[in-house]
């Protein structure tokens, strides 16, 4: 479950008369283009209730009784610090993760989904300021000055700077910040174990309240708060999918029927191809296998009956493989890659589902390898009744290399990862609420980064940012054998050729990777 | 010896992270009963990586040397693995080479048993059987801990270990057996393991442990890493 927190009372504009033309209230605002005509608050709480059945919404005393007609929680507040205290209140001791959005948010569920599965235990929407390609080029950042942004990003401050992958600063009326590039849309999801700090520098916000101004956001000033306090607040778009908040009955017209204009399906059917795969997986079997599985989901198959197929297709292969002849050898070839495409669609059926299960993540993972070794069989056998490698036990021996090989590499990958994940991640530096200017932030990450940055670490990330070239992406990628060119080479080599040189491919190609593998590793336990 | 990790205060979460990742690598070393009754006697212990690579070095030394044919000789490669590596169990595996104790442990047993049936002429399909099995148990050990299931304790003593499954096969290769005894050994392991596996899934209280399903088990940590910082947007 998650703990919800809606906030009810939209920001003003940036200088802009406190008590300015109100915004309609989101739960008097009708989206009559949707099903059941909801309102958008209706419609978010609909979305959410599977999240959390009693979401709190924060809202000025005049318009509880609006958001009261709906079910949930609703707690009064006079004003911005009363909204941050009462946040407080809400996510403290939160044995939940937290997610806070906008009360008048007209969003896609699968975006709110998105987020809520991020693996970063904190994580911000926002959008990025689009530089175009004649835009003149910057001056550098390290002589750029603070500033309190005064443009706008679909009507929203843009005074928040954003890296590739977190929030570096946030700026408000009173905070500043060097080269704000985004701005942020609002929604924010935490692991249960940030929700102390932010109650906690949520508290401290409310008492200096009354240096923000009309257009700092609640939700602005909490990712302040984290960032300040060195938590790291991961960043996304919306790319495929919609998200807006809207203040009047002809905004939310406009944005419903902008919304309607993405496919959100595709959205969360793509979101289900998982990401970083290998090259032949990605441009042999991802282009198409999201179908596959939207076809299998549609028509009610389980992952687990998928995972079925793709053992019954790898058992089938071993048995045309043990044949011994070359049609079972050329249909081997093809049944195996067919059983690593319903491996790959599996789990992506799980995923655009949402149909997971502790059984389902172990079955999968255990059959890939009994399939592939039992692949493994079905040549060594088929070499033995061909009579071509006389009494059959040299390719034996070479499958039995190929096996131990196979193993120990897939342990060293384990092992590896689990004494990887005991290191305690470097500390973000922080900086007190109060402090105006944002330079004392950046001076700190520049030396953090810099520290980070020497002997063995800057040789591994001068390694790493090679990445950028696809070449040596994909190069890196190939080299450490993943499974779709394991599933590949078993399938080209023993079509083509003979299982003896299959077992020597397996086992040069895993030799260098294993080589390579290790290399790395051993680098950054030295680092 | 594997103990199910519990929280009884709130501890500190990186602490707690360490212990259950250690235990996790400890748990992928498999070791035995012989191993575990022994822990707590042999002092300070020896330090895990240099003395398992030693014993590594010294039976594909034996190898190489052609040393390995037949008779008592064969019960060697085990002995110095056991004698070597033994003691290391004492020790933290918090150094930061200590990651490569369970494969290079896992690696010396898996060449130990194609190097006895080399030697003695063993069905090779027999001995694909036993990695397989053997290799089985590591990989449930490492699907099932990943989703912060256990396997039982007297699982990884029934399983016998590195140590007694290569004294058992190292006798029975020094003893001209090597064939029944690998096909008894095999057959008892396959047996444990899979109805072990299966009864463990019927019993198991799926609906509680279902929050971190979604994750995949087979990912390499590089990849896992890449798929949260490429989370971001591109800059």
């Amino acid at each position: 479950m998650t703990r919800v927190v809606l906030l009810g009372s939209p920001p003003g504009q940036i200088a802009s008369p406190p008590s300015g033309g109100r915004p309609v209230l989101p739960a008097d605002i009708t989206l009559a283009s949707l099903p059941g005509a909801p309102s958008v608050y209706g419609r978010l709480l609909g979305q959410l209730v599977s999240l959390d059945p009693h979401p709190t919404t924060i809202a000025r005393p005049d318009d509880a009784a609006a958001y009261r007609k709906h079910p949930g929680r609703v707690v009064e507040s006079p004003d911005v610090a009363g909204d941050l205290r009462a946040l407080a209140d809400a996510v403290e001791g939160a044995a939940e993760n937290v997610l806070i959005l906008p009360a008048d948010a007209l969003v896609h569920d699968e975006l709110i989904y998105q987020i809520t599965k991020a693996k970063r235990a904190a994580i911000a929407l926002i959008v990025r300021e689009e530089r175009g390609e004649d835009a003149p080029e910057e001056p550098p950042i390290e002589e750029a000055m603070p500033e309190i942004g005064a443009k706008l990003l679909e009507g929203l401050p843009q005074r928040t700077r954003a890296g590739r992958g977190r929030v570096i600063s946030v700026g408000t009326a009173h905070h500043a910040v060097t080269r704000p590039n985004v701005a942020l849309l609002g929604p924010i999801h935490l692991h249960q174990r940030h929700a102390a700090v932010l109650a906690d520098a949520a508290r401290e916000l409310a008492d200096m309240a009354h240096l923000f101004g009309p257009e700092d956001d609640v939700t602005e000033l909490l990712v302040l708060g984290l960032v300040r306090r060195g938590v790291s607040v991961g960043v996304r778009g919306r790319r495929d999918l919609f998200y807006r908040r809207v203040g009047s009955q002809a905004e939310a017209d406009q944005a419903a029927a902008e919304m309607a204009g993405y496919n959100e399906d595709r959205a969360r059917l793509d979101n289900a191809v998982k990401g970083a795969d290998g090259f032949f997986t990605t441009f042999f079997v991802s282009t198409y296998s999201r179908f596959i599985a939207r076809w299998a989901a549609r028509r009610g198959l389980t992952p687990n009956q998928v995972t079925l197929i793709s053992i019954a297709l790898g058992l089938l292969a071993a048995g045309a493989f043990a044949t011994g002849t070359r049609w079972g050898a050329v249909s081997g070839g093809v049944l195996i890659y067919f059983a690593f495409v319903f491996d790959c669609v599996d789990g992506q059926v799980a995923r655009y589902a949402r149909k997971f299960g502790v059984l389902g993540a172990w079955l999968d993972a255990t059959f890939d390898r009994f399939k592939e070794y039992a692949v493994f069989v079905g040549l060594a056998v088929g070499a033995t009744v061909s009579g071509k490698f006389g009494d059959g036990e040299g390719v034996w021996t070479l499958a039995l290399v190929a096996l131990a090989l196979q193993s120990v590499k897939h342990l060293v990958d384990f092992s590896f990862g689990a004494a990887n994940r005991r290191r305690a991640p470097v500390p973000l530096p922080t900086l007190a609420l109060s402090v105006a200017d944002d330079r004392p932030l950046r001076e700190a990450l520049e030396q953090r980064k810099a520290s980070r940055a020497s002997g063995v670490r800057g040789l591994l990330k001068l390694w790493s940012r090679a990445g950028k070239f696809r070449l040596v992406y994909w190069a890196r990628k190939m080299i450490v054998f993943p499974i779709g060119e394991r599933f590949a080479a078993i399938a080209i080599t023993a079509a083509l050729f003979d299982p003896r040189v299959t077992f020597l491919t397996l086992i040069i190609w895993g030799g260098v990777a294993a080589t390579y593998t290790l290399t790395g590793r051993l680098l950054r336990s030295l680092a | 010896m594997i103990t199910q990790p519990q929280a009884t205060t709130i501890p500190d979460p990186d602490e707690e992270r360490r212990r259950i990742q250690t235990e996790r690598l400890l748990a992928y070393r498999d070791d035995g009963p012989l191993v575990t009754a022994l822990k707590g006697r042999l002092g300070r212990g020896l330090p895990p990586v240099p003395t398992t690579l030693v014993a590594l070095l010294v039976i594909v030394a034996l190898a190489v040397t052609g040393k390995l044919e037949d008779g008592p000789i064969l019960v060697v490669p085990a002995l110095v693995l056991i004698v070597l590596v033994l003691p290391t169990r004492a020790r933290d595996h918090l150094g930061r080479f200590d990651w490569l104790t369970p494969p290079l442990l896992r690696a010396t047993e898996f060449l130990t048993i194609i190097l006895l049936g080399l030697a003695t002429g063993t069905p090779k399909w027999l001995l694909f059987v036993l990695i397989y099995v053997i290799g089985y148990h590591t990989y449930d050990t490492v699907y099932r801990t990943r989703q912060s299931i256990w396997p039982p304790a007297w699982l990884f003593q029934a399983g016998l270990g590195w140590e007694l499954r290569l004294l058992i096969l190292g006798v029975g290769a020094a003893t001209g057996l090597l064939t029944p005894v690998a096909a008894v050994l095999t057959a008892y392991l396959l047996v444990l393991f899979s109805v072990e596996s299966i009864l463990s899934w019927v019993r198991l209280d799926k609906a509680s442990a279902q929050a971190q399903a979604d994750q995949d088990l087979e990912q390499s940590p590089e990849d896992a890493a890449e798929q949260v910082t490429g989370d971001a947007d591109p800059a």
